[in-house]
């Protein structure tokens, strides 16, 4: 009787298990999520285009010890599409990642991709674990006395909402008294949140109640399940979401806050790293390969004129 | 008359003038000692003098209100997720032993599950239960709803934290409670039987209390464990201590120093819930003097 019992469990216990690893097996099949229709990969259709050569006057402007070793350490935060985020392949692939791969035709350096959540980009930075952070940093004058930045786009925050805007947002003032959701470190979740709470004040309208979350995906989960009533994030990302799941959310084209400068970081004490970054981005400029990236991902009217360290002033 | 006994030493009758005892040297003792006594001193001399522990911003963020309220956070979530976690975890373990097959195997599927998944990906799903279920109500399955309410209204970000942590809790309770029901011998049971106690008396009288000594040491385990494992909420941006000490940081980038402060807290509390478990350690184990007395 009891040998019966145990052979029982054991029997439930596979069934168990090979049904759960049956079910997961399943969506691993691509013509599954063609008939899903759900996933959209989110790649640009034309491909990447790097048109100039490899060029030892700009790799001469690195810093020895990066030249010795041949090898670029970038730090990313795979959460942030367009910027960074990863292909079903597992790939880091976006916006910055174009730059990056433009950057190692250009001046022969390896690139090594290090996985940071943002939060965490700027202490890692500091214990020079990797020699910049390629996450899209907005200019601000507390950021700059920690690190350098070199910004090669404009940009500026969005709101992001559910699809159909049943809130009504269309100002800013309009978000005072909503939940509003943004990453945690974030230039939204500091400053944008900050100045909003205080127009808000002004205006005598409610305060916002933030709801900071460490990861972008998250995040847009939270506006996506009703956590949040918008979410803040850059323009680039709001425009992405809002183009990849159309079902799901919208931009709101009337509100955009605080246009600034928006660039790579590298540590404060590694100002050659960054004027050779700025240098090579200018090369790309120049070449047009930059055009091509911001073409490709459908953001040419954030195109700046030249790449530049640490400019505080937006222009 | 009294005769004066002169006394004899055993030693002076051996004729052994050195009476001290005989100290072996044990080199290898002394060096490991010097060796740690240094690694000691070097330790709190570089917490001292490093610059880069921060001390004054540690001291002045230490209590910072942002911080003061993140621990009552974590604290609030502790104290309700344990709640749900003995409450559910007893009823499961009783479940366990029930005559029921569907009671038994409804219990042990719980414990399947729960206790197969990471407790991180159980609070994301409880965060963002509404992806799933827009709304919850009261209907016949696959049918309309008679009353239904919003999943976010009804459950709150705060209440989703405490849902995901004590429903995983409830299923590692269930297996120790069970464990200390299954350590009581069943001739206490017989015993408590033909003395006419009833199942739940049986139970009360006999059985919890004996079981208690064996159950308590891991749940003040649990309990530590919990108070550290609150902090995976701050996926779903609630500010416990860890979530309020990383909103500070990612503002004014002293990372280092924010987190020993949010350690600080934590041995703090941990040290807290050490000491309330001693004394609970030591009432269970009235009569039972290896437990019931830790001078032993």
């Amino acid at each position: 009787m009891r040998r019966r019992h145990g052979k029982v469990r054991t029997a439930l216990l596979i069934g168990a298990t090979l049904a759960v690893l049956g079910t997961a097996a399943c969506s691993n099949n691509p013509d599954a999520e063609g008939a899903a229709g759900a996933e959209r990969s989110g790649m640009p259709e034309t491909p990447l285009q790097i048109k100039g050569q490899k060029d030892d006057a700009l790799l001469a402007r690195f810093p020895e010890a990066i030249r010795t070793s041949g090898v670029l350490t970038l730090a990313a935060d795979p959460t942030y599409p367009p910027s960074t985020f990863k292909d079903p392949q597992g790939t880091i692939v976006g916006i910055s990642a174009d730059f990056a791969a433009a950057v190692k035709a250009r001046t022969g350096l390896d690139v090594k991709w290090v996985e940071v959540p943002f939060d965490g980009m700027l202490a890692g930075l500091k214990a020079h674990r990797f020699d910049a952070s390629w996450s899209g940093w907005n200019v601000t004058a507390e950021r700059l006395q920690v690190l350098n930045i070199v910004t090669y786009m404009n940009g500026g925050t969005s709101v992001l909402v559910k699809k159909g805007n049943t809130a009504g947002i269309a100002q800013e003032t309009d978000l005072c008294g909503r939940t509003v959701t943004a990453q945690t470190g974030t230039f939204q979740a500091q400053t944008v949140l900050e100045n909003l709470q205080a127009e808000c004040g002004k205006a005598g309208r409610p305060a916002v109640v933030p709801l900071l979350i460490p990861q972008q995906t998250n995040v847009n989960q939270a506006l996506a399940t009703g956590r949040a009533d918008v979410a803040l994030a850059d323009n680039t990302l709001v425009a992405y979401q809002a183009r990849v799941q159309p079902d799901l959310f919208e931009a709101v084209p009337s509100i955009l806050i605080a246009p600034r400068r928006v660039g790579v970081a590298t540590p404060k004490d590694a100002t050659q790293l960054a004027d050779a970054l700025a240098a090579t981005y200018n090369a790309l400029i120049a070449d047009g390969t930059y055009a091509a990236i911001l073409d490709r991902w459908g953001i040419s009217n954030s195109a700046v004129a030249a790449a530049e360290v640490n400019p505080l002033e937006p222009t | 008359m009294t005769t004066a006994v002169p006394r004899v030493d055993a030693a002076q009758l051996a004729g052994i003038t050195d009476t001290s005892p005989v100290r072996r040297r044990r080199i290898g003792a002394t060096v490991l000692n010097v060796v740690v006594a240094l690694l000691v001193v070097a330790g709190a001399v570089e917490l001292v003098v490093n610059p880069n522990f921060d001390w004054p911003i540690v001291a002045r963020y230490l209590f910072d209100t942002n911080v003061l309220e993140g621990v009552v956070v974590t604290l609030e979530l502790t104290v309700y997720a344990m709640a749900i976690g003995l409450v559910l975890g007893v009823l499961l373990a009783v479940l366990r032993q029930a005559r029921s097959g569907l009671a038994r195997g409804v219990a042990w599927f719980y414990i399947w599950f729960f206790r197969g998944t990471p407790v991180l990906v159980q609070v994301l799903f409880w965060g963002f239960a509404a992806s799933l279920f827009p709304r919850i109500g009261i209907g016949l399955p696959g049918g309309p709803f008679l009353v239904s309410w919003d999943t976010n209204t009804i459950v709150p970000i705060f209440a989703a934290a405490v849902l995901g942590l004590g429903l995983n809790e409830a299923a590692y309770m269930a297996e120790i409670v069970r464990g200390g029901l299954l350590s009581v011998p069943s001739g206490q049971t017989e015993a408590a039987r033909t003395l006419g106690l009833g199942h739940t008396e049986t139970l009360r009288f006999v059985i919890l209390p004996q079981a208690m000594r064996v159950i308590i040491p891991p749940i003040g385990n649990q309990f530590i464990s919990m108070l550290k494992m609150t902090s995976v909420v701050l996926v779903i941006g609630v500010a416990d201590l860890l979530g309020s000490v990383t909103e500070v940081y990612a503002r004014n980038y002293r990372q280092i120093a924010l987190l020993l402060v949010a350690s600080i807290w934590y041995l703090a509390l941990t040290t807290l819930l050490t000491w309330g478990q001693s004394r609970l350690e030591r009432r269970f184990g009235r009569g039972i003097s290896r437990l019931g007395d830790d001078r032993g």
